[in-house]
């Protein structure tokens, strides 16, 4: 019973310290309409001294989500390619950014409108599933600062 | 199933996504040939021969593209609002992808990104007038499968990444990255290009 115990003690700490090395930030998603493919974006980091790999992603809001990267081809087209998992360094972090790395919802339950929230969870090896929701919009960036101005003409 | 067409090339350069200067240099023939369109509205249009007089800029894109056509959006919506006065400019986003993108799947996507009207228009037409622009135009698109899309439409696009600034006659004056246009650039080139109308 004493080694029971111990193993579930030990189970839940290993499971607390997994969970607690990987952490999602500034994740948002596009504005889609249903059926419509989405796109999801943020920062994974890896605060662990292991790396772990991030395995499947899902949402109750789309169908089926999948990890993809937009990349240039030799004839300078931009097309997208499947990803079956993406490692997290230890001690480091992978940004999910537009025009890179993002993660795709397919067949939205409805349509994503600014101001909504996309649920999002993430299965990693070691850390297991994360959950992180997502403010629907345009980039952060947009959001925060007023659009680049021709400061050149202003003197 | 791919439909791959057209080359690079346009303005007589091998470069890609290399913005040229506006200046007495790549100045293109005016686009003569009429490509008539559709609009979100359900309107018909005739490109360009609808918008001369005005200074245009135009973008190609699909609704159902998830990354690259909502950036070439967004970077046009970011020079739209960086313009001191939009008066006789109008922005043109042509989609290849005819048979899904619906006047009603224009008009969605225009609104789930913020594009304003009557500034910005969201046009496509046949298939094979689209084709024709698009190929006029340079610009790259391919087909290519997609195992999961919604009902049962599976394909996506590869293409290309391309802004256009066409001038009150119709010439295509000069090209930049849609994605990464750089904004206070196009902005003085838009702004030059009035001056001149």
């Amino acid at each position: 019973m004493r080694w029971y115990c111990a193993m579930l003690l030990s189970a839940g700490v290993t499971s607390l310290w997994a969970q607690g090395t990987v952490t999602l930030h500034g994740f948002w998603a596009r504005p889609a309409g249903k059926a419509i493919p989405s796109a999801a974006y943020g920062v994974i980091h890896n605060r662990g001294t292991r790396a772990d790999t991030l395995l499947e992603a899902a949402s109750p809001q789309a169908r089926r989500v999948e990890l993809h990267e937009t990349v240039r081809d030799t004839a300078g087209r931009m097309r997208m390619q499947k990803l079956e998992r993406l490692v997290v360094p230890a001690g480091d972090s992978v940004v999910l950014r537009p025009g890179g790395l993002h993660l795709m919802l397919y067949e939205l339950q409805q349509a994503l409108r600014p101001g909504d929230t996309l649920q999002l969870r993430l299965r990693f090896a070691q850390a297991g599933w994360q959950q992180v929701q997502c403010p629907v919009g345009p980039p952060p960036r947009l959001r925060r600062q007023p659009p680049e101005m021709p400061h050149e003409h202003r003197h | 199933m791919a439909r791959a067409r057209h080359k690079w090339g346009l303005l007589g350069g091998s470069a890609v996504l290399v913005a040229s200067s506006l200046v007495g240099c790549h100045e293109g023939e005016p686009v003569r040939e009429q490509y008539p369109l559709w609009t979100q509205q359900g309107t018909a249009v005739e490109f360009p021969q609808d918008f001369r007089g005005r200074v245009v800029l135009v973008a190609f894109f699909y609704v159902q593209c998830p990354d690259i056509c909502p950036m070439i959006a967004e970077r046009m919506r970011q020079i739209w609002e960086a313009l001191p006065d939009t008066a006789g400019v109008q922005a043109v986003m042509i989609s290849f992808d005819p048979r899904r993108d619906t006047p009603e799947r224009l008009r969605d996507f225009a609104q789930a990104h913020g594009l304003p009207e009557p500034g910005f228009v969201l046009a496509s037409g046949r298939p094979e007038v689209v084709d024709q622009l698009v190929e006029r135009f340079g610009v790259v698109v391919q087909k290519t499968p997609s195992e999961f899309t919604a009902g049962g439409e599976a394909y996506f696009f590869a293409h290309s990444d391309v802004l256009f600034l066409l001038d009150s006659q119709g010439r295509i004056r000069k090209r930049y990255s849609g994605t990464d246009a750089p904004i206070a650039e196009v902005v003085r080139d838009v702004e030059q290009l009035r001056q001149e109308r």
